[in-house]
């Protein structure tokens, strides 16, 4: 190598370390919100579609998403946190914040993106409950959902109900569900009347509706003792194995409504958006779900997810991204695409979600909505169901079936009380 | 040189050159890889999760105070820990026996001039690469109690038919239908692998000896695979004592808990109430079982089995 090309070559060298240190400079500028969130395609598209608006409103920002499949992603969650490689922005059962806030993964959102008396003045009670840890809160309710009664009016007509009245009792429910079930000559259940498929948001809604209050205040832990809950059970119960207008032979409850064969289902709102998506043609309606008796309360249970902020995270660029996520737009969009109920105040009453067919129920039943108040996740994944179940498949009584999930529930509540106070 | 060292030398004979001590170190950092990453992946996480079952340990919660025994202790008063250990034990006697019966009697069928025989391998191997969450949907609708081929079966047999993943009684049944038919597949081939390494002298000397068909197969093929069965007992029965797949896409133990099985329930007390002390204690105890049930397989059938 002569001499000159050693200097060209040396020359070169520099010239790359000093373009490599100023895009460096510049890239660092950047801020980058690595963003986790569990997966369904509607909900992807999403995301990803407000990033890149977001991302062009704020250029210094830069989101980058990892949408998990939901059996997967505790898995991938909890250890990343654990080893403080986790996301900056994530989701997790808007139950479970509190017991993520007592951990200190988490951070409050930052006062510069908005208040505690603001998200109070803009969001609606129950959504946001949840979120708050002493004065701050941790989080922006997303995924929410009530129980709803999806119907379909082909039905009703066929059976000479008239489909602009939904049943408004749970008398009338049994009523109506008896005039859609039809058997076979061999006694085969060919079209079912109702569903409420055990599961366990509907069950405690349906036991919240019957009065009872399923938390003791005093022990601060859950109680499905009242006998308002074991009617309410007895109620879901009973339509199998007393007035058998569901059977649980018709297999999936959403393939038998999509195949208009089953007259009315308790579902969350998001059904929506997947019937939607599966059987754009299908002709449904949406009513609130019926009281226990005429004039009764149409409360339902309210879950929902939130998005939070992880302790490593940018707070400001985090919490920003999070409360776009959440923006009133933002919430007319997800209502459209995915069935996520709106949470902010000011969206509920508007003209074209009050008047409208599906949604109208919706924001009504959003307005007299609870939040569940267990911490464990158990309760409505696993041991409601399990005590339906109870009474079902082993004749059990409604009410030893809410004694046994009584002290499960205690059981469960209190493992993770302790989890959060080590 | 110390005095140790000159001995060595002179007990080889020959200097240790730079090229001596190069073919020495050669092998092991040839496998250097392999062990770090075994340890990496193994060893170390099984150290770690031995570590962390003498202490309350929520993942994300800083502090992990040490409980002893206490997490074991606890398992006494864990009524479904219990019940999914019964659980497991169902399915293992239910799966093991019929898949390697079954996955033997495919592999001698498929061992013979058979017609087609590449094509029969293939079917039988093809629901070991199938997704499990794309069969789990084919075998819900075989299962399905209206429309589903089970029930049809049963209807042309005028048997009573069932909601088969959804009652107590069948559920188990029908996972364990499910759990042999997508691994008969693998045990075939382990079987006729082991069968095509038998020398067919053999056959020809007893045949000439005027040895039927179950003779040659009762005193030359079975003698003559057990290190294979051997292989596919013990690997079959530790498998069944982890399954979760099946149950997890199928019925999520349900219902009320008759297919609730140990690694089940391990992973929802990990990872759904965060428990992983609790959760690592289950593991060392089933870890202990299938040890010691792989330790009694080995006692009875291992030490007769030959390698000649």
């Amino acid at each position: 190598m002569t001499r000159k090309m050693r200097r060209i070559f040396a020359f070169s060298i520099a010239a790359l370390l000093v373009v490599g240190i100023a895009s460096g400079v510049v890239l660092a500028k950047k801020t980058t919100i690595v963003h986790w969130q569990h997966h369904s395609p509607a909900r992807k598209e999403m995301v990803e579609a407000f990033a890149a608006e977001f991302m062009q409103k704020n250029p210094d920002i830069d989101i980058q998403i990892e949408s998990i499949p939901e059996t997967d992603y505790f898995q991938k969650l909890l250890p990343a946190l654990a080893a403080g490689a986790g996301p900056d922005t994530f989701q997790i059962p808007a139950g479970q914040v509190s017991s993520y806030a007592a951990t200190g993964v988490l951070q409050p959102i930052s006062p510069k993106v908005t208040t505690a008396a603001q998200i109070e003045a803009d969001f609606v009670p129950s959504a946001v409950k949840r979120l708050k840890m002493g004065a701050d809160y941790y989080g922006f309710p997303v995924d929410t959902q009530t129980i709803v009664l999806f119907y379909n009016p082909e039905l009703f007509k066929a059976a000479g109900l008239d489909p602009a009245k939904p049943p408004q009792t749970w008398a009338e429910l049994i009523e109506y569900a008896k005039a859609i079930h039809k058997r076979d000559a061999n006694g085969v259940t060919t079209q079912m009347g109702v569903a409420t498929g055990g599961y366990g948001p509907v069950l405690a809604s349906l036991m919240l509706q019957n009065g009872a209050s399923l938390w003791n205040s005093a022990t601060d832990l859950p109680d499905f003792s009242s006998p308002a809950a074991a009617e309410a059970l007895k109620f879901a119960t009973d339509l199998v194995t007393e007035y058998k207008v569901e059977d649980r032979q018709m297999g999936s409850r959403w393939n038998a409504f999509r195949q208009s064969k089953l007259g009315m289902v308790f579902a969350h709102p998001a059904m929506i958006g997947s019937f939607r998506a599966t059987v754009p043609d299908l002709v449904y309606n949406i009513a609130q779900i019926p009281a226990p008796k005429p004039g009764g309360p149409r409360t339902t249970l309210l879950t929902s997810w939130a998005y939070v902020v992880s302790k490593k995270a940018p707070s400001e660029a985090a919490s920003k991204w999070i409360a776009y996520l959440t923006s009133a737009d933002a919430q007319k969009r997800w209502i459209t695409k995915t069935g996520d109920l709106p949470t902010r105040k000011a969206l509920l009453d508007l003209p074209e979600y009050k008047n409208d067919r599906l949604l109208g129920p919706c924001m009504e039943s959003m307005k007299n909505s609870v939040p569940a108040p267990w911490t464990t996740r158990r309760l409505d994944d696993e041991l409601l169901r399990k005590a339906y179940e109870l009474v079902i498949l082993k004749d059990e009584s409604p009410e030893k079936a809410m004694k046994w999930l009584s002290e499960e529930a205690i059981k469960a509540e209190k493992e993770q009380k302790a989890l959060a106070k080590p | 040189m110390n005095s140790g060292s000159r001995a060595a030398v002179a007990v080889r004979g020959r200097p240790l050159t730079w090229h001596r001590v190069q073919r020495m170190i050669a092998p092991y950092v040839f496998i250097s890889p392999g062990v770090v990453f075994y340890l990496m992946v193994t060893i170390i996480p099984m150290v770690w999760g031995f570590w962390i079952s003498f202490h309350k340990w929520s993942i994300i919660w800083p502090a992990h105070p040490w409980v002893g025994l206490g997490n074991y202790t606890a398992l006494l008063s864990e009524d479904l820990f219990w019940t999914s250990l019964r659980n497991t034990a169902i399915y293992t006697a239910g799966v093991v026996p019929v898949e390697v019966a079954v996955a033997l009697m495919v592999a001698l069928l498929l061992n013979t001039r058979l017609r087609g025989r590449s094509f029969y391998r293939l079917l039988y191997y093809l629901p070991v690469v199938t997704p499990l969450s794309i069969s789990a949907v084919i075998w819900q609708w075989i299962y399905h109690p209206h429309v589903g081929l089970f029930n049809w079966v049963m209807r042309l047999l005028r048997l009573p038919t069932h909601d088969w993943l959804q009652e107590i009684g069948t559920a188990m049944l029908a996972v364990i239908i499910v759990a042999i038919w997508s691994g008969v597949g693998y045990r075939m081939v382990i079987f006729l692998a082991a069968l095509q390494g038998i020398p067919q002298t053999y056959y020809e000397a007893a045949m000439i000896d005027g040895a039927g068909r179950f003779a040659l197969f009762r005193y030359i093929t079975l003698p003559l695979l057990k290190p294979a069965t051997l292989f596919v007992l013990v690997t079959s029965i530790i498998g069944s004592f982890q399954v979760f797949s099946i149950v997890n896409v199928l019925t999520q133990g349900g219902p009320l808990d008759s297919t609730h099985v140990v690694v089940y329930y391990i992973y929802k007390r990990a990872f759904g109430d965060l428990q992983f002390g609790l959760a690592a204690a289950m593991s060392f105890v089933l870890f202990a079982i299938i040890l010691v049930v792989t330790a009694i397989q080995w006692k009875l059938i291992g030490r007769e089995v030959s390698y000649e």
